[in-house]
């Protein structure tokens, strides 16, 4: 009887393979014909390095909100922006890239004036893309946990668990980072494993209530004063936040990975503010 | 007098009146304005990261050194090094902004930090962790935040903090302040009231008979405490305010004679040479 079940069992198993094979050959051609938006992102990121002309055409001509506010405006800022990087110095190579709904988000290795980790995040309108938001840091060569600021885990997993993992991240935010019940970190964090990727906090919830503590002690503290949005795919969550970090107006974009539940994995990059008045455009940083 | 030379009024429209501003971007961005001299309205606190050069408190030279705090009274002429480089911050707060109550205004009259007794008051900031700094450090935090009805309260508090702990500070590095005493009460009361009349009120006489005093009295009390006479204190007053306008103004020397009391210029121009070893005119084209 048993056997019969684990036969059955088996048997089920290797028809929804074959069902999922035939499923993907169909997903490739229509890819064929055309091109993801995940994958339009990647391309178009890696042309900041190798200088092709084709990617710059997924971008819609006529509508480009910029939000970085160091570029202008519209494809003519975009375009402005990639001939102030000397040729063949630039390096983008995107380790991350998630869809949620109409955006996209990328996390990428870049080396233009110098070595830097960024998060894109790029909207997408009748398969153009027609705003752009980003967060930037320098990449430092020594971490406090050994771990640099981009490597670790990069496969999308739990696609069914999207909604529920963004919920935790709004939870995590609300409570512990906003304040509302900090105590409650436990409930949000993994006790066992927590990754870190900034580059001055240490592995585990240990080095992270360090890290804060020794900030707060210096009259500094870390404070979150806004969340922005919440966008995910499976087990990955990025949170954009705005607040204070080293006596300085800065943007949070936090990317935290999530397994069973729990956030097991960190990496993020904070960005100084440009004053509204030194802006090349006028989209704000935020904004979404 | 008010109107003669160039006042620096706090930006209008700004909820709080205190700032804190990057030193280095004023001084690039706003280079002319800040090497030139002006009078600020604003009490200035000087926090030097790293810099060279001299500044320039009311003509008194103030070298400026890394990692170093340097308090600068209200209503004082600036000029900034045009050579010299300063990085570091500045916090500018007004007299309205600090004295909530009769008590802020008194520290702000007496404290040894802003207190024209004492020489510019400026200490090393060297340890990272000290108190001074995580007050420093607790105020760009806050400035920075979204404004809430605590954030002036806090400000505030901040600042009065900051200052007792620079106080202390000053203190530990050897500063040695005067003892609260009678003769110190008559000196800051005489002081007070030649600030507001040393344009019209010259004699020792007048000033000692307003402070219900006698000549004598004043006298001891002024040797006691800062070592000159009351005649003395009058005359750098006025000297001051002399060097302040020819620098400052464009006032033609006789006007500023007749501004700062004197019937003819001449005895003007004398009694300035008598007390700066130049002639007014020589004075001016020194700056």
């Amino acid at each position: 009887m048993k056997n019969l079940v684990f036969a059955i069992v088996i048997g089920a198993t290797a028809i929804a393979c074959n069902q999922k094979k035939v499923e993907n050959k169909t997903i490739k051609k229509v890819e064929k014909m055309e091109i993801s938006n995940t994958q339009k992102v990647t391309e178009l990121l890696k042309s900041i390095e190798t200088g092709a002309q084709e990617p710059a055409g997924y971008i819609n001509p006529n509508k480009y909100i910029q939000h970085n506010q160091g570029v202008a405006d519209g494809l003519a800022g975009f375009g402005a922006l990639l001939q102030q990087i000397p040729a063949g110095t630039a390096k983008a190579n995107t380790v991350r890239v998630f869809e949620d709904g109409d955006f996209v988000i990328a996390h990428t290795d870049y080396n233009f004036f110098g070595p830097k980790v960024g998060f894109d995040i790029f909207r997408f309108e009748n398969g153009a893309i027609v705003e752009h938001w980003d967060n930037l840091q320098e990449k430092v060569t020594q971490t406090a946990s050994g771990r640099t600021q981009i490597d670790g885990f990069t496969e999308i997993t739990d696609l069914d668990k999207t909604v529920a993992n963004k919920t935790l991240v709004k939870n995590l935010l609300t409570d512990v980072f906003f304040g509302a019940n900090p105590t409650k970190i436990t409930d949000y964090i993994s006790t066992e494993k927590y990754d870190q990727h900034n580059p001055n906090v240490k592995d585990g919830l240990a080095g992270l209530g360090e890290a804060l503590a020794s900030l707060a002690k210096a009259g500094m503290p870390m404070v979150y004063e806004k969340n922005h949005t919440i966008l995910g795919q499976g087990n990955f969550v990025l949170s954009v936040s705005e607040g204070i970090f080293l006596k300085e107006k800065v943007s949070f974009y936090d990317l935290f990975r999530i397994e069973n539940g729990k956030v097991v994995e960190h990496w993020d990059t904070i960005e100084k503010l440009i004053p509204a008045a030194e802006a090349k455009n006028k989209n704000g940083k935020f904004n979404f | 007098m008010q109107a003669s030379i160039q006042k620096t009024p706090f930006k209008n429209g700004l909820p709080l009146e205190f700032e804190i501003i990057d030193l280095e971007n004023v001084f690039y961005k706003k280079a002319s304005m800040m090497t030139t001299p002006h009078r600020a309205q604003f009490y200035h606190i000087l926090i030097i990261e790293k810099g060279s050069g001299t500044h320039y408190i009311d003509f008194k030279p103030v070298s400026i050194e890394d990692k170093s705090i340097i308090f600068i009274p209200q209503n004082s002429v600036n000029l900034y090094d045009i050579k010299g480089s300063y990085t570091g911050k500045a916090i500018l707060f007004t007299d309205k902004f600090f004295c909530k109550n009769k008590e802020d205004g008194q520290f702000l009259n007496t404290t040894m930090l802003f207190s024209s007794l004492y020489d510019i008051a400026k200490f090393k900031n060297d340890t990272i962790s000290s108190e001074v700094n995580r007050f420093l450090n607790a105020m760009q935090t806050e400035y920075v935040r979204n404004p809430d009805v605590s954030q002036y309260s806090i400000l505030h508090n901040l600042l009065h903090i900051f200052l007792l702990q620079s106080e202390r500070e000053m203190r530990k590095q050897g500063f040695k302040e005067l003892q609260p005493s009678t003769n110190l009460t008559t000196v800051l009361n005489f002081r007070n009231l030649l600030e507001e009349q040393f344009q019209t009120e010259k004699s020792v006489k007048t000033y000692a008979a307003k402070m219900i005093l006698s000549e004598k009295q004043l006298h001891k009390a002024t040797t006691a405490i800062l070592d000159k006479t009351p005649k003395q204190i009058i005359d750098e007053r006025i000297i001051l305010e002399a060097k302040r306008l020819l620098v400052h103004s464009k006032q033609a020397v006789k006007e500023i004679a007749y501004e700062l009391g004197f019937e003819e210029p001449t005895n003007f121009i004398k009694y300035f040479k008598k007390h700066s070893s130049h002639t007014p005119n020589e004075f001016r084209k020194r700056y």
